[in-house]
C-alpha cells in the first residue's frame, strides 16, 4: 500500500490541495479526507507534512495492476 | 487528441492529404483496433459549464519560474491570471529543491565556471544562458530571503507563496489541468483551455482563458515512474507547445536519478541514494564514486555536484590536464548555499530527524536506474528559444521559463546541484519582462469561437467515448516500452526503432479511443497522451543523433562526434503532421579547442570508445 489510510481528520482539506496527482479528496457527507485513487500515489508524504494531526499512514510498498493484453 | 484542429486553417477546404491520413488512421482504428472496456462513466460534455477569464498574461504553473514570472508581469503592470493542475507551493518539482547554488563571485570565479560547466555538459551547454545565470542568481537568494521563504516549512511556504500572489492582485485557478492554447485569427498564441476534475465537489467545467501572451511554466515531465516525485509532471507543456508549432528540443538526454531496488516506488525513502550502494558505472575513468561517471544503475548522472572540481581527471583517477584554463583540483562546496535552498526536502528535517529509520538503515536494497525515467536534463529540455528572450521559436505569443524551456543551460548532463530552481526563477522573470512588452503592444485579441470549441471538444473526447483503452493501461503499455535500460539509456537502431514502432501504433490507434470515468481519469488520459508524444520525442532524438554525448549513449557509435554533433537537436510538427528533426549548431566559439587531444577533451570514456575511435582512424 503506499497511502494507506486517513484516521482521525479534522477536515482541514490541506492534504487534498498538497497531493500532486489528486489521490485525496474530501468527502461531502462526512467532512473527512478520504482516499480516492490510491493507485496514483507516488508515494512522496506531501499530504502526510500538510497534516496537522498527523492523520496520515503511508508505506514504502506499491503494487500495480497485472498487465493484461487489452486495458 | 494529439491533432491540433488549429492546424486545419492551413487547408482552403476540400480534403487534404492531412485528412486522408487521419481518416486512414480512423479505419485502421476500427479495423484493427478492437476495443473491449466500456467507459462506464461515458457522458455527454456539450452542456458543461465554461468559466472565462480575460487577461494581459496568462501563466501556467506555479512553481518557481511560474511565480517569478506572476510577480514581475505584475511589476509591470500586466493584469495576471495563473492556472495550475495542482497547487501553489505543492505541486511540479518546485517543493523538493533543497540546494541553491547562486553564482557568488566571492567564492566563484567566472571563467572556472564556465570552464568546468562545459566539460561537465560535454561542450553542448549554452554559455549566454549561463552568463544570465551568473548575473542574476545572487539577485534571487535575496529576494527568496526577503520573502522569508529560507526559513520556511514546506506548508508553511505554500502559503506565503499563495499569499504573495494574492496580494499582487494574482488570479489564482489551482486543480484545472490545461490540454490546449488558442490561437486568434493569426495564428498567434492567445490563450489556453483546461478543465477542473473535482467531479465529487463540483462537476467538471471547462475553463478559458484568452490572453494577450501565454507564458509557459508547466515544468519538465517523467513517465510516472517510480522513486521520485514527479508524477504530476508529464510533459504537458512540450506537447502543447508541440501541437501549436513551437520547435522542442533536449529530449536526446537524460535525468539519472536513481531509486531503491526494495521499495522502488517510495519517493521518500529514495533520499538516502547517496548513501546506498553504488552500482556499476557505464563511463569509465569516473573521478570519484558518487560523483563521476555515468553509472550503469543511472544512480547521479555525469559529474554532478561539483562545479569547482576539476574536471581533467583521467581513466584511472590520475589528474590529466584541463582543457583551455588550468586545473582546479581543489573541491570548494558552496557551503554557504548548501541546504539553505529554501525549501527544506520533506522528510530530511522533520518527524524523523533525518531519514525514515528503515531507510537511514539501508534497508532498502540496491540503488536502480529508471527513477525519473523519461525526464530530460533540468533546464535542457523543452519549448526551444533562440534569442534568450524565452519565446517559443515557431510561434508567436507564446513564452516558457523554466523546466519547461529548453535553454540547454545544462547542456547533455546536469553540471551541479542549484541550478535548477534558480534557473526557473531566473528565467521565469525574463520571460515575463519579454511577454510584458509583447502584450502591451496588442491593443485587442479577434479570436474565432470555434477554435475555442474545437479545443473544447477535443478535451472532453475521453469522457465521451463509450468504449476503448484506459489510461492506466496506456501508461503502463509506455512503462514498458520505454523504461528498461536497453531501450532509454543504452540506446542501440534496431532496439529504438522497434520501440519507436510500438509508440506510434499507441498513439496513431489508441490514443483517439481512450476513455476516462470521471474528471479524474480524463486528467490521467491527456497526461498518457502526453507522455506517448514524449516517448516519441525521446525515441526519435535518440535516433537522430549518432554519436554519444554525456547522458546520450548510443551502444554503435560510442564516441562523441565534434565535427557533426556540437549542436542541439530541434522537433517541430510539420505541415503533414510528422515529426521534423533539425540541428541547431552551436556557435564555434563555444566548441572545445580541437588541437587538445581527445582523451583530454571529453575524460570520461564510453565501454567500447578506444576500440571504435581505433578502428576509424
Ligand atoms: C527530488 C528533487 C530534488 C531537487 N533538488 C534540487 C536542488 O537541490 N536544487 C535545485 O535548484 N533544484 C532541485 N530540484 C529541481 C527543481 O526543484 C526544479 O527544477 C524547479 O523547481 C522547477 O521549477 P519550475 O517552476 O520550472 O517547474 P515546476 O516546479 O515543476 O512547476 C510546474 C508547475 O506546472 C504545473 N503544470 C504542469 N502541467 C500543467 C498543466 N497541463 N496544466 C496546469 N498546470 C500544469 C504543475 O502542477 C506545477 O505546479 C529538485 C527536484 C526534485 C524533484
Ligand atoms: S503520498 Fe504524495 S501522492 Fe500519495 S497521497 Fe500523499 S501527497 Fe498524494
Ligand atoms: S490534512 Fe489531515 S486533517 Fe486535514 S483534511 Fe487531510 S487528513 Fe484531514
Amino acid at each position: 500500500m503506499p497511502i494507506e489510510k486517513i484516521h482521525g481528520c479534522i477536515g482541514c482539506e490541506n492534504c487534498v490541495n498538497a497531493c500532486p496527482t489528486d489521490v485525496i479528496r474530501m468527502d461531502p457527507g462526512s467532512g473527512q479526507a478520504y482516499i480516492a485513487y490510491q493507485d496514483e500515489c507516488q508515494i512522496c508524504h506531501l499530504c502526510r507534512l500538510s497534516c496537522p494531526v498527523d492523520a496520515i499512514t503511508l508505506t514504502p510498498d506499491k503494487f500495480v495492476k497485472p498487465t493484461v493484453s487489452w486495458g | 487528441m494529439s491533432e491540433d484542429d488549429s492546424n486545419t486553417k492551413n487547408s482552403s477546404g476540400g480534403v487534404t492529404r492531412r485528412d486522408i491520413l487521419k481518416l486512414g488512421a480512423i479505419t485502421a482504428a476500427t479495423l484493427a483496433v478492437p476495443t473491449v472496456l466500456k467507459n462506464l462513466g461515458a457522458t455527454s460534455m456539450s452542456g458543461t459549464q465554461r468559466e472565462r477569464y480575460d487577461t494581459d498574461i496568462l501563466i501556467i504553473g506555479t512553481g518557481f519560474a511560474g511565480i517569478f514570472a506572476a510577480v514581475e508581469a505584475r511589476k509591470n503592470g500586466q493584469s495576471v491570471v495563473m492556472l495550475d493542475k495542482g497547487s501553489v507551493g505543492w505541486s511540479g518539482l518546485s517543493p523538493w529543491a533543497s540546494d541553491s547554488r547562486p553564482f557568488d563571485p566571492s567564492i566563484y570565479s567566472r571563467e572556472e565556471w564556465h570552464h568546468n560547466i562545459a566539460t561537465n555538459t560535454e561542450w553542448v551547454n549554452d554559455r549566454k544562458w549561463l552568463d544570465i545565470f551568473m548575473d542574476e542568481s545572487l539577485g534571487i537568494f535575496d529576494i527568496l530571503e526577503d520573502w522569508g521563504i529560507h526559513d520556511c516549512k514546506p506548508f508553511e511556504r505554500s502559503k506565503v507563496f499563495r499569499q504573495l500572489l494574492l496580494d499582487d492582485d494574482v488570479t489564482l485557478v489551482e486543480r484545472t489541468m490545461v490540454t490546449s492554447f488558442i490561437k486568434d485569427e493569426d495564428g498567434k498564441v492567445a490563450g489556453a483551455v483546461g478543465f477542473t476534475y473535482d467531479d465529487s465537489q463540483d462537476s467538471s467545467k471547462a475553463v478559458v482563458v484568452t490572453a494577450k501572451a501565454v507564458i509557459m511554466c508547466t515544468g519538465a515531465g517523467a513517465y510516472k515512474s517510480p522513486g521520485f516525485p514527479n508524477w504530476g509532471q508529464t510533459f504537458d507543456g512540450d506537447a502543447m507547445a508541440y501541437e501549436a508549432g513551437a520547435f522542442i528540443t533536449g529530449k536526446e538526454y537524460h535525468d539519472t536519478h536513481p531509486t531503491l531496488s526494495d521499495a522502488p516506488a517510495a519517493s521518500y525513502e529514495g533520499w538516502v541514494w547517496a548513501q546506498s550502494v553504488v552500482g556499476a558505472y557505464i563511463m569509465v575513468g569516473a573521478p570519484d564514486p558518487v560523483y563521476g561517471g555515468l553509472n550503469l544503475d543511472m544512480a547521479l548522472g555525469v559529474a554532478q555536484g561539483k562545479i569547482n572540481r576539476d574536471p581533467g581527471v583521467g581513466p584511472g583517477g590520475e589528474e590529466a590536464p584541463t582543457a583551455g584554463a588550468g586545473p582546479h583540483p581543489e573541491v570548494v562546496r558552496n557551503q554557504k548555499y548548501r541546504g539553505k535552498g529554501f525549501l527544506v526536502t520533506p522528510g530530511l528535517e522533520l518527524d524523523f530527524g533525518g531519514f525514515p529509520e528503515a531507510a537511514a538503515k539501508q534497508e532498502f536494497g540496491f540503488r536502480v536506474g529508471g527513477a525519473t525515467a523519461g525526464m530530460g536534463v533540468h533546464k535542457s529540455e523543452g519549448v526551444f528559444n533562440s534569442d534568450y528572450t524565452c519565446k517559443a521559436d515557431g510561434v508567436d505569443g507564446l513564452y516558457a521559463a523554466g523546466d519547461a524551456l529548453g535553454s540547454m543551460m545544462c547542456g547533455s548532463s546536469y553540471p551541479a546541484r542549484g541550478f535548477s530552481s534558480y534557473g526557473s526563477a531566473i528565467q521565469g522573470r525574463l520571460a515575463a519582462k519579454y511577454a510584458s512588452e509583447y502584450a502591451a503592444s496588442i491593443s485587442s485579441l479577434h479570436i474565432n469561437p470555434s477554435e475555442i470549441d474545437s479545443k473544447i471538444s477535443a478535451m472532453w473526447a475521453p469522457r465521451e467515448n463509450k468504449e476503448g483503452f484506459s489510461p492506466d493501461w496506456l501508461t503502463k503499455t509506455l512503462q514498458n516500452t520505454m523504461t528498461p535500460f536497453h531501450i532509454l539509456y543504452i540506446k542501440e537502431e534496431r532496439r529504438l526503432e522497434g520501440a519507436l514502432s510500438s509508440i506510434e501504433y499507441l498513439r496513431r490507434n489508441l490514443v483517439p479511443n481512450m476513455i476516462a470515468r470521471d474528471g479524474h481519469e480524463l486528467r490521467l488520459a491527456h497526461e498518457a497522451a502526453n507522455m506517448l508524444l514524449n516517448a516519441e520525442m525521446k525515441l526519435r532524438a535518440g535516433l537522430f543523433r549518432t554519436e554519444s554525448r554525456g547522458t546520450h549513449f548510443r551502444e554503435e557509435y560510442p564516441a562523441r562526434n565534434d565535427k557533426d554533433w556540437l549542436c542541439w537537436v530541434l522537433m517541430q510538427k510539420g505541415a503533414d503532421g510528422a515529426m521534423q528533426l533539425s540541428k541547431h549548431m552551436l556557435p564555434e566559439e563555444w566548441w572545445p579547442d580541437q588541437s587538445v587531444p581527445y582523451r583530454q577533451r571529453y575524460p570520461r570514456q564510453y565501454p567500447g570508445e578506444d576500440e571504435y575511435l581505433a578502428s576509424r582512424s
